[in-house]
């Protein structure tokens, strides 16, 4: 005859739950203390290093890079943090005086632009603004990280993807649409950064209405230029993807 | 004076850029582009009057096959107008004044030069003014005498200078 379960069992059955838990939280602890103890040894580490070759990453933008993600992966914030590794480099001075150079950039340009400028045609410009001071090299990972920066100014200053490694930053303020984002992308594929609608209809499978909705939503937020002199149908315009447009940076 | 090119703006090869857009915002930056064009254009050749009626460069881009239609030229040399940078010569023929620098503007930079190089009270002829030797340097070289006269004759109301003609031809005396 089986004992029926009496309260002693209870006890002993929970007494055991409560040490395997004890136990599962010990080894945890100590699990978690000695991955930050690696961190720390990763971190220290990382600042020697970037300590070593302080002048080669500040140089070498692919360098640079690399560096970055090795810091994100553990969780340094290059930009916030002014202690540690980036201040050994100076880096945050870097990447802020970047941004401040970006908003500017963007600002003398809104006005011709929409408000809309390709990273493309930024970093040259970037570059010829830096030409004469020094010879630091800037990526598109790093106009990329110094945009980041600009998010605190709300939805001014905005990264949108034009697809296979196209960027374009957005500095006036306001939400684009999934619509017109799409929109922009089919564009930043023609030569002269132009649609219309069939071809919008036909790249992305809209509807007309949709379509016009679209472009009505551009328009209205002077993204584009409308021109009627097109063959067959109106032809909407990007000034921010327009090739001749850039042809003027060095002047 | 050898004419260069004009070196036109990037707007220039821009199709819509002839279109007169229907965003009011767009099309206030348009306007301000055309403006500035027509300005720079007509001060790259020395050209005083403009005719909307002209198979004119300015108005046509044969490079993308772009025209600037007769009604938007006039919206905009309207605009000019209102900045006193045109006046419309005659409206059937479509002629305007274009001035790169407004009537005020010349008259300062005239009466300005009459004062730094001592001719006042002297009597001078607009001829020597505008194609002497000694005001070659000068914005006002060779502009065109109807600009000048009115620029004189603002000079005039203020009393700053008195014109006067002399066998047919103009002179002037700055005080």
């Amino acid at each position: 005859m089986r004992r029926r379960a009496g309260v002693g069992a209870i006890q002993k059955q929970k007494l055991e739950a409560d040490k395997f838990r004890d136990k599962g939280t010990q080894l945890q602890e100590n699990q978690f203390e000695q991955m930050t103890k690696q961190v720390q040894v990763l971190k220290d580490n990382l600042e020697e290093f970037a300590d070593k070759y302080k002048s080669e990453i500040k140089k070498n933008p692919t360098f640079r890079k690399q560096f970055t993600e090795m810091c994100a992966a553990i969780g340094v914030d290059p930009l916030s943090s002014s202690k540690g590794v980036w201040s050994i480099l100076g880096m945050g001075d870097f990447y802020f005086e970047l941004s401040i150079q970006i908003v500017e950039i963007c600002l003398a340009l809104a006005e011709s632009t929409g408000g809309m400028l390709e990273i493309s045609e930024l970093k040259e410009r970037l570059m010829k603004s830096r030409r004469q001071k020094k010879q630091q090299e800037i990526s598109t990972e790093d106009i990329l990280l110094a945009t980041k920066k600009l998010k605190i100014f709300g939805t001014s200053f905005q990264v949108h993807s034009l697809g296979k490694n196209r960027f374009i930053i957005q500095s006036i303020p306001g939400e684009l649409s999934l619509q017109e984002t799409k929109a922009m992308t089919v564009a930043a594929n023609q030569d002269n950064g132009a649609i219309t609608k069939s071809l919008l209809m036909k790249e992305l499978g809209w509807n007309e209405f949709r379509t016009q909705q679209a472009i009505n939503k551009l328009i209205s937020e002077g993204l584009v230029w409308i021109d009627e002199q097109n063959e067959g149908e109106p032809n909407y315009f990007f000034p921010s993807l327009f090739p001749d447009r850039k042809l003027n940076i060095d002047s | 004076m050898t004419e260069s090119e004009f070196d036109f703006p990037w707007e220039y090869n821009f199709p819509p850029f002839f279109t007169i857009q229907k965003h009011a915002e767009t099309r206030k930056q348009q306007f301000l582009r055309w403006k500035e064009l027509i300005l720079a254009y007509a001060k790259h050749k020395n050209q005083a009057i403009i005719n909307i009626n002209d198979e004119s460069e300015l108005f046509h881009n044969n490079k993308i096959n772009r025209t600037l239609d007769r009604e938007s030229r006039e919206m905009i040399l309207n605009e000019l107008c209102n900045s006193s940078n045109a006046a419309r010569v005659n409206k059937n023929t479509g002629t305007y004044e274009i001035y790169w620098l407004t009537i005020e503007e010349w008259s300062n930079v005239i009466y300005t030069y009459a004062l730094n190089s001592g001719m006042t009270n002297s009597v001078l002829t607009f001829f020597e003014l505008l194609n002497g030797d000694d005001s070659k340097d000068q914005e006002f070289h060779q502009l065109n005498e109807q600009v000048f006269m009115k620029a004189l004759k603002h000079l005039e109301t203020k009393g700053k200078c008195e014109i006067m003609e002399i066998d047919g031809s103009f002179g002037v005396k700055f005080f």
